[in-house]
Parts: C-alpha cells; sequence; structure tokens
C-alpha cells in the first residue's frame, strides 16, 4: 500500500521535469535537454517500479502507512530530483545537490550550488519549481490532479504538514490551494515583472526574475536566481513587492480563502495573526535595539528598512537576505542574530507555505500559559474556558496544548542538537544555532556557515533537519514506526 | 637626450598614462571587501572581476554586479555612463567582461539604503567577455534515450500486467 501511493506521487512529480526541458528549448540551452529527460525517465521509471510492487495491495490505509508514504516518499523525490543538478556540474557531490533539492522541497533556501550566476535558466527554472511545488506540498499537488478517489487521501494530506481542510473533501482542497497560489503566481508575477522593468532589467530577464522571485517569496523559499540573493537587484521597490509576496505566502491558506469569501474580519480576529504580530513586533524591537548598539546604521529609516525586511523574511521563513551573511554576526552583532533566530523559531502560519512552531501553535501555548495563570489565581471553586479563534471559535483543550507543545518541543530538540553539532564542527555556538534554527524552520537565512566546504556531518544533519521540520516530524515518526514493524516481522 | 626623444618620451606618457593600470597596491579581492568592510569603508579600493547578470540603469547611473574569482560579488553603482565601456555580461552563455573597478566602497551606504557596494569612479575593461561553449555530450544523448526506451517499455508492462489481472 505505501509502495502504491508512492509509485503513485513519483508519477506525478515526474511530470514536473516537463517545465525546464520547455525552458530549455525556449532559451536555446540545448545541453540541459538530456539532463531533464535522464532525471524524468529515472523519476518515471521509479514511479512504475513501485506501484507495480504494491499492485494488489489491500486493506485499508492507516494513518501509519500515510505518514510514512508521506516521508518516504519526500525522500525518494529528493534523490531522484537531484539528477539534473548533478548533471548540470555546479555542485560538488551527490550529497550537494540533494541538499539543495530538499532545501528546494522543504522550502528551506539554503544553497550549496556553485557560480549560480553562470547556470542555465532551466536549472534554475526547476530549482524555483521544486520550491513552489514544495511550498504547496508535493501530495497536494499529486491529490489535486493526479489522484482519483479520496480513500485514505486526508491521512496523506495530514502526513505531509498540513491539518487543515479549506473544504469538506479534501481532493477539494488540493485544488482549493492550488487554485489560490496559481492566482497569486499570476498577480505576483506581473507586479514584480512591471517593477523589474522599471528597475532597469531587459527582457526576457524580466519576466523569468520576476517568476522565479514570486515563487521564491511565496513558497518562503527564498531561492533566487543569482548568487547575491536579493542583493542583486539594489532596488527598495524589488524589496518592497517581494516583503509583500512574504507575507501573503505566510499566511494560512484558510485564512486566503476565508477572505476571498468575503470574511475579511478573520484577517484581525485569527490566533495566527495575532501572534505572529506580537511576536513580530518584539523581536523587531530587540532587533532595532540591536542594531542601534551596533552602529551598523546612521539614518533611522535605513535601519528601519534593513531590520523590518530582515525580519520579515526570518519570521515568514523565506530567507531573502539584503545583507552579506557574514554580516549578520559580524556588524550586526550577537543580539541581532539572537533576535533574527526567534523570529525564525516562531514562524509562519499553519497550512501555509512557511516553516517554524508556527503562529497557531504559539498562539496556543500562549494561551495555555494563560489559563493555567488563570486557574491558579481564581478560587477552586471557579470554572471558566479559554478559546481561541481560527475560523471559528474554538474551546481550548488540554488537547490542543500538549500537541502545540510536543511539536514546539521536538522543533527546538532539533535546533539545539544542530547547534551542538555545529559547535562540535568548530563554528561559534550563536551562529551554529543560528543555522540550525533556520534550516529546521525551512527559513534560509544564513550567517556563513552553510557553504559547500562544510563538513559532511553538518550537511546530513541539515538535510534531515529540512525534512522533519517540513513534515512537523510526525511524519517521519511514522516513516519509522512502519520501519520497525516492517523489521520485526509485524 | 634630442628634442625627438624627448617629444616621443612625452607623447608616450600622454598616450599610454590613461591605459595604464590603476595602483595595484589597493587592488583588493572581493571577499575581503565583504568580510572586513569595516576596515575598507569609505575608502578608495580596486577590484577586479567578471561583469555578471544585468547592467540595471537607474535615473543618474548603473548597477553592475562584480563577481570576483572567490566567488563573491558586489555590486557597484556607476555614475553616468560609466558602464557604458561593459559590453558583454556573464551569463550561461557567457563569460563578461573583466573588468577593474576603482572608486570608494561602503560598508553599509548611506546613498543607497545601507548597501554594501562601490561607487565607483573608473571603470577599466581588462579582457572582453567571451562565448561559454556547452557542446551536447553524446553520452549523455545514448543515456537519455535508453532510460526513454526502458520508461516506455516499462508503462506498456506495467498497463499489460493490470489489464490481465482486471480479466
Amino acid at each position: 500500500m505505501i509502495s502504491s501511493h508512492t509509485g503513485k506521487i513519483l508519477c506525478g512529480i515526474a511530470l514536473l521535469f516537463a517545465i525546464p526541458i520547455v525552458t530549455a528549448l525556449f532559451c536555446g540551452e540545448w545541453s540541459p535537454i538530456p539532463d531533464f529527460i535522464i532525471g524524468f525517465n529515472a523519476c518515471l521509471m521509479s514511479g512504475i517500479l513501485f506501484l507495480a510492487l504494491g499492485r494488489g495491495s489491500r486493506g485499508q490505509l492507516r494513518w501509519i502507512h500515510s505518514m510514512a508514504i508521506a516521508a518516504f516518499s519526500w525522500f525518494l523525490a529528493t534523490i531522484l530530483c537531484a539528477i539534473p543538478h548533478c548533471l548540470s556540474g555546479h555542485f560538488a557531490s551527490y550529497l550537494d545537490c540533494m541538499f539543495d533539492v530538499m532545501s528546494g522541497f522543504t522550502t528551506t533556501g539554503l544553497i550549496l550550488i556553485l557560480d549560480l550566476d553562470h547556470v542555465s535558466h532551466a536549472l534554475n527554472m526547476w530549482r524555483h519549481l521544486l520550491t513552489y511545488v514544495g511550498g504547496q506540498g508535493m501530495i497536494v499537488l499529486v491529490l489535486g490532479f493526479i489522484m482519483r478517489g479520496t480513500a485514505g487521501a486526508y491521512m496523506m494530506y495530514v502526513g505531509e504538514g498540513k491539518d487543515e481542510r479549506l473544504l469538506p473533501n479534501v481532493i477539494h482542497t488540493s485544488r482549493a490551494i492550488w487554485m489560490i497560489s496559481i492566482i497569486y503566481l499570476v498577480l505576483g508575477t506581473a507586479a514584480l515583472w512591471i517593477v523589474l522593468a522599471r528597475e532597469g532589467m531587459a527582457f526576457p530577464r524580466t519576466f523569468l526574475h520576476a517568476l522565479w522571485l514570486f515563487m521564491g517569496a511565496w513558497s518562503t523559499g527564498g531561492f533566487a536566481p543569482q548568487s547575491q540573493g536579493m542583493l542583486y537587484y539594489h532596488s527598495y521597490p524589488v524589496e518592497l513587492a517581494t516583503l509583500v509576496i512574504m507575507l501573503l505566502g505566510s499566511f494560512n491558506f484558510i485564512l486566503h480563502y476565508a477572505v476571498w469569501s468575503g470574511n475579511a474580519k478573520e484577517m484581525f480576529r485569527n490566533i495566527e495573526i495575532r501572534s505572529f504580530t506580537v511576536t513580530a513586533s518584539l523581536t523587531f524591537v530587540v532587533l532595532v535595539i540591536a542594531l542601534i548598539i551596533s552602529g551598523a546604521y546612521a539614518s533611522p529609516l535605513t535601519l528601519f528598512r534593513r531590520a523590518s525586511y530582515l525580519l520579515i523574511s526570518g519570521h515568514t521563513t523565506t530567507g531573502y537576505m539584503q545583507v552579506y551573511a557574514n554580516q549578520l554576526v559580524m556588524d550586526w552583532g550577537e543580539l541581532a542574530t539572537i533576535a533574527l533566530t526567534l523570529a525564525m523559531v516562531f514562524g509562519a502560519s499553519a497550512c501555509s507555505t512557511g516553516g517554524g512552531i508556527k503562529g497557531l501553535r504559539v498562539g496556543i501555548l500562549a494561551k495555555g500559559l494563560y489559563h493555567e495563570i488563570k486557574r491558579i489565581s481564581s478560587s477552586e471553586d471557579a470554572c471558566f474556558v479559554t478559546t481561541f479563534h481560527h475560523i471559528r471559535d474554538i474551546i481550548l483543550t488540554e488537547q490542543h496544548v500538549k500537541m502545540a507543545g510536543l511539536i514546539a518541543l521536538c522543533y527546538l530538540a532539533v535546533h539545539f542538537a544542530g547547534a551542538v553539532l555545529g559547535s562540535l564542527c568548530g563554528y561559534p555556538f550563536v551562529s551554529a544555532l543560528f543555522e540550525s534554527v533556520s534550516a529546521c524552520s525551512n527559513t534560509g537565512l544564513s550567517c556563513g556557515i552553510t557553504a559547500s566546504g562544510m563538513p559532511v556531518a553538518l550537511k546530513i544533519y541539515y538535510i534531515f533537519a529540512m525534512w522533519a521540520g517540513r513534515l512537523e516530524f510526525i511524519s517521519l515518526f511514522g516513516l519509522a514506526a512502519f520501519a520497525i514493524s516492517v523489521f520485526k516481522g509485524r | 637626450m634630442t628634442i625627438h626623444r624627448v617629444m616621443r618620451l612625452l607623447i608616450l606618457i600622454v598616450g599610454v598614462h590613461p591605459l595604464m593600470p590603476l595602483n595595484a597596491e589597493d587592488l583588493i579581492p572581493i571577499a575581503d571587501l565583504v568580510n572586513k568592510g569595516r576596515r575598507y569603508d569609505q575608502q578608495k579600493v580596486s577590484i577586479e572581476g567578471e561583469a555578471v547578470g544585468d547592467i540595471m540603469v537607474r535615473g543618474n547611473g548603473s548597477w553592475v554586479n562584480v563577481l570576483g574569482p572567490d566567488g563573491a560579488v558586489i555590486g557597484v553603482f556607476c555614475p553616468g555612463d560609466l558602464a557604458g565601456q561593459v559590453r558583454r555580461l556573464g551569463d550561461y552563455f557567457h563569460r563578461g567582461d573583466m573588468i577593474r573597478v576603482s572608486g570608494t566602497m561602503y560598508r553599509f551606504s548611506p546613498l543607497f539604503g545601507g548597501e554594501t557596494c562601490i561607487v565607483a569612479d573608473g571603470i577599466s575593461v581588462l579582457n572582453a567577455g567571451t562565448t561559454i561553449a556547452h557542446p551536447l555530450a553524446p553520452l549523455r544523448i545514448m543515456v537519455s534515450i535508453a532510460t526513454a526506451i526502458g520508461s516506455i517499455t516499462s508503462v506498456l508492462l506495467y498497463r499489460r500486467v493490470i489489464r490481465r489481472e482486471e480479466r
């Protein structure tokens, strides 16, 4: 059963290879075409193999199977989609290729690619496409357009780190998510196209950069087509446009659907928006204080521009930077690094393209704490409920707080373990913590540790952290439990 | 020394001087400018590197991004039409012009919203850009054909097996 569903997902992923092939044809790039044909065939044959292995499987899909499908298919897709990267010659090893693909799928944005400024348009299209698909979810893609029937669909949907439905039917939910994303893709690309043209870029690079910047910002992935990232454009209008797109991409898809359906008040009542506003404001204040102390920027306007963009980029877990990586620690200082680290830990909204612990869980934990304090300070006879608003008013229960706390604990454990590993590899602890949080929260801000020459152990760990963070751990636990049960012969 | 020789020497100095390289003592790797910005902040510097991507014309000047041999890239603002000397920019098909830029380095430029950049006052093209060849690799074409045959075969076989089972 795991095999057949994994096979369907891989066959669906294989179809994506057509887009960079078409890009290469349009741009007259003949050399990359065989690379993507090989990747397509490898993905398709793997999908057929898994379908064949799983044919005739009977029985109902259970939660453990769905979790295993989500985790396993993401891992396999990472290996197979790295084939064009490897054949491009822009990577030092296959591990580096897998790192970049996992970074794309998980919308992290950390990169190990070499000589990005001379990469083909086809490979750039592929990189950005992976982050766009990963933001919505590859299983959401397959559910929306390839799978027929809904048996087990909801469980696989949840396995990919989403547990909220826009519509009662999860297939319709998947299609609605993609409809929202594609509408924003058209509008956002058009807006960026106009901005880039005004900023002096020529066609057709304006169109391609507009498309890729939108994909990077909306998916909160943070990939950019040039090695300097956002620094390449030297443009406040481009920063502003990507800032708006990042924020939109970090919102819950349910929130988008609610607002589009006429419920604009949801923007102000939703616990995630309120939680995000509070945590972003607090971390912004700390960041501004840090920058004033460091004396980096003389002008308050300049300070506000630099701080707000990077703070929003970190908090939405996008990862676009308009400062050099080394400047974060060397010039902005450790306090600024800590503020950004905290923002990344909090993260974006649930059921969005963003990562981190998520605003919903942060809000629930805060409400849980408030409830406990109120309970302790009230008389023993007092009986009260605490509610939170997420599309509808929900009574806060112990189960809500417990689950939020467990997932938050998992994130913190992986962050800390990565920081310790980074320290053991010789990096300063604050920098190692920053980079580890950036990987696991799928942000992609870097203080300079992520580079082709970093230790292999750290590359492997960050791949795991990105994978675990994107799928919110439960799927990986499901995969591990399934593997153990198979090993034990159950 | 005869007058003719003096004249020749003068002509040589006047004619060659603009072509003479900038003071090599100021030539700094771009990675150093980025990593040690404090040291070079608001100092006159010279860098060498490949012009990549796009020349973005903005009002009273243009932005050019320069890729150093060390892999670091920095933005250079070229007032007026200083960037006009750069003819070829680096991308997939081209190695861009190798240029030497002299100008003032800003760690956090007050003119450009806190950007780390160089405001150029001189650009010289050291080597013109060239075309990068990307020949089709015969082995890769053969592998892509072989895997395509494999894909088609596996799809047909799978469909045949499924149809047999359905009967």
